[in-house]
């Protein structure tokens, strides 16, 4: 069996344009400039009809327990849609992408791997990699969330191509943020509506809420101010988004092997500060990083803080909540 | 319409016999303006000739002042990225070429009297109506109408906080109380409908600016690279988008800043266009710019986010009067408080009407609607030929009516 890719096209959410196409098929839809000035047309891609008909193409080819559920909504009703493919139970392993608005090729990254594995998958395998292919999808349960920001993903593709972190507007009441003078010093923020949580700031970890710096830059940032399309603004509270409490429940849920969560503009691959001792992680992060470089392109292999420090993002939140740590067949 | 392409030496002679006018020499090819009837005529014999600007005035612009090499690399450059998805950009194209009808509308209305001023009103607000429908066709489809009217609050919140920050905002405060009230009925509205958090002040909107910065030094690269902001080096510092509030704190550091975009989205734009020697043009264009005539930069850069205004609310309207229709006559007296400032702000007082030019543009307009339409259909793109002739079947009778008021020779 050989996985032909359609031609490469991003894709939205979901249109009213795709009512009447094919399955798989793409439309023309307008978006917004990256230069804010105006419009372009591109041809896309609807996330949600093609999850649905590559769990329809995994049912028929027998793959167990192929689905398409919704693992929760964000603030503004979408789903966040997760497509789930094989019967290996005691190893999960979930890919999540787009937690990051306007970094579109994190939702495709995971989609493709979901397609790929589905497309490729025989029950009579012949090649290695088919039966590889087989091996992993009767020995793994893998758990795809292409867009875990689906409100934030839309606006991106209809008003602000430039938007990066979900569109919860809170109310909130001025105060005075206390920094040192190295990190720009105290800051002041009024009363009133924020727009703009980053769901990669959110997450339940310890130490959420708590502000980080690099570089003098504030990289965390409990300054509401912050939101907007450049958020960086954790919220108020841990996992207190709509987006970040059901992926956060999902993890808690499923204990996951492996998460591995995707976002660009950067050759890095990224681990837990609280792993760089973990034999088990090192080994996926060594796997993986081994994989990619193969390819003749490399990247970096660093513990995430060596980029620059967060807290609330799901590299940390995680890990966690995978209480197994031994090495899988 | 007069395309610009690019076309490799061997493709030039396809060229014989067939009216163009070359507008550069290359190593390996030539720059060649030519007509729409040629350029389909071109097309049909080779499918895979690249446009390169959709004007000869839009390339001669954007080469202006290179050295022959600065070309090659201008043109390469957007032969990789721009030209292969030029078809994608017209509907782009088109929108920019309604904002310059609308600024000339506006004019001709301002200096009309009598019956002629009425019908250039209207004119000006079907102009609208048809650069609404341009800029969001195929776009908003599954966008619910709240969405829609937190956009248009978007946009009114930023332009209160820019109205604010402008050279003179004494001359601006009719305005922003227009803007404050309009904020007001759309922050009730979305209340209303549940959405609780609009009903009182806007919301908070940060205002970027693509900004020069010197000296530069390790920790303000560092700095920028935490962002993952892309930085320019220019002269002796770089040219970033920076938050206009973040500019103290560079100053208190002892480093000057400068302003060179008033819209950092076009910086993003221009960084991702344009070759390093384009740039560096651009931004002492730009910096001069805003050096000698502060105001007049301020008030360009307001007009479009005044025109974004009123086309998102236009476009909240429109679905209001399908899903809320008591909430539509309200929004409606909204775009016709917008209309009117826009009618009244966009004419540049150094720049009166000239006759005829209106009829001019929009002919020339309608042109290259039709011209994208025949380019979307001979290339298999149905869904934009078909939103390229529906734009042309309005504008049509629009510009007919127009023609027959203009006076007999």
């Amino acid at each position: 069996m050989v996985w032909n890719p359609r031609n490469f096209h991003y894709h939205v959410w979901d249109d009213p344009a795709f009512d009447t196409l094919a399955p798989l098929a793409a439309a023309t839809l307008t978006i917004p400039a990256f230069d804010q000035s105006g419009t372009e047309t591109r041809t896309m891609y609807s996330l949600k009809r093609d999850m649905d008909e590559l769990r329809t193409r995994g049912h028929a080819k027998g793959i167990a327990d192929a689905g398409v559920v919704s693992v929760g909504n964000s603030a503004g009703g979408r789903a966040l849609c997760a497509l789930k493919v094989g019967n290996g139970a005691a190893h999960k392993v979930l890919f999540t992408g787009a937690h990051h608005a306007r970094e579109w090729i994190s939702a495709e990254i995971p989609y493709l791997v979901a397609e790929y594995l589905i497309e490729s998958y025989t029950d009579t395998p012949a090649t290695p990699k088919e039966k590889r292919i087989k091996h992993l999808l009767q020995n793994r349960q893998i758990w795809f969330v292409p867009i875990a920001n689906p409100d934030g993903h839309h606006y991106t593709t209809t008003m602000d191509r430039n938007w990066r972190p979900n569109r919860r507007t809170h109310n909130v009441h001025g105060a005075t943020i206390h920094r040192s003078p190295a990190n720009g010093g105290s800051v002041t923020y009024l009363t009133g509506p924020y727009t703009g949580v980053d769901i990669n700031r959110n997450y339940n970890t310890p130490d959420w809420g708590t502000e980080t710096f690099h570089n003098g830059d504030v990289t965390t940032s409990c300054n509401p101010a912050d939101g907007g399309a450049d958020s960086i603004w954790c919220g108020l509270a841990g996992s207190g988004e709509a987006e970040s409490l059901a992926i956060d429940t999902l993890i808690r849920a499923h204990a996951f092997r492996a998460s591995i969560t995707y976002h660009n503009f950067g050759q890095l691959l990224l681990y837990p500060d609280t792993s760089n001792v973990d034999h088990y992680v090192q080994w996926v992060g060594g796997g993986i990083r081994d994989l990619v470089n193969a390819g003749g392109n490399p990247y970096s292999y660093e513990a995430s803080s060596t980029l620059y420090r967060t807290t609330g993002d799901l590299l940390e939140f995680s890990p966690s909540y995978s209480p197994d740590k031994s090495i899988p067949d | 319409m007069e395309p610009v392409i690019y076309c490799v030496l061997a493709c030039l002679v396809l060229l014989d016999g067939v009216p163009h006018r070359t507008l550069a020499h290359l190593p390996e090819g030539a720059v060649v303006a030519l007509g729409d009837a040629p350029f389909t005529a071109l097309r049909v014999r080779d499918p895979a000739t690249p446009v390169l600007y959709f004007s000869p005035e839009e390339y001669a612009d954007a080469v202006d002042g290179l050295t022959s090499a600065e070309l090659s690399a201008a043109i390469g450059r957007r032969l990789r990225d721009w030209s292969p998805r030029a078809l994608e950009r017209a509907a782009g194209w088109l929108a920019q070429r309604g904002r310059g009808s609308l600024i000339l509308a506006a004019a001709a209305e301002q200096a009309a009297a009598g019956p002629s001023s009425a019908i250039l009103a209207e004119h000006f607000a079907t102009l609208l109506d048809l650069l609404t429908r341009i800029n969001g066709q195929g776009r908003f489809g599954d966008t619910r109408l709240d969405e829609l009217l937190i956009f248009a609050l978007e946009k009114e919140a930023l332009l209160l906080r820019e109205l604010a920050a402008a050279p003179d905002p004494a001359r601006l405060r009719t305005e922003a109380a227009e803007r404050a009230e309009t904020a007001r009925v759309i922050g009730e509205a979305l209340g209303r409908r549940g959405q609780t958090e609009y009903a009182g002040p806007p919301p908070y909107i940060e205002m970027w600016r693509g900004v020069f910065v010197a000296p530069v030094d390790a920790a303000l690269l560092a700095r920028l690279k935490t962002r993952w902001e892309p930085a320019i080096p220019w002269r002796d510092g770089v040219v970033a988008r920076w938050k206009l509030r973040d500019l103290p704190r560079l100053q208190q550091e002892g480093r000057r800043t400068t302003l060179v975009y008033l819209s950092a989205g076009q910086l993003l734009g221009d960084i991702s266009e344009l070759t390093r020697a384009q740039l560096d043009r651009q931004f002492t264009r730009r910096t001069a710019a805003l050096a000698a005539a502060p105001e007049r930069s301020s008030d360009g850069y307001l007009d479009t986010l005044r025109l974004n205004a009123l086309l998102a609310l236009k476009t909240a309207e429109g679905r209001a009067e399908r899903d809320a229709p008591r909430l539509a006559a309200a929004l409606r007296q909204r775009v016709a408080v917008g209309t009117a400032r826009l009618a009244a702000t966009l004419p540049s007082p150094s720049t009166p009407p000239v006759p005829g030019q209106l009829v001019a543009v929009e002919t020339a307009w309608l042109g290259d609607m039709v011209f994208f339409a025949g380019w979307a259909r001979a290339t298999g793109h149905p869904t934009l030929a078909e939103w390229f002739s529906g734009w042309s079947d309005l504008l049509r009778p629009e510009l007919a009516r127009l023609t027959a008021m203009q006076p007999r020779p």
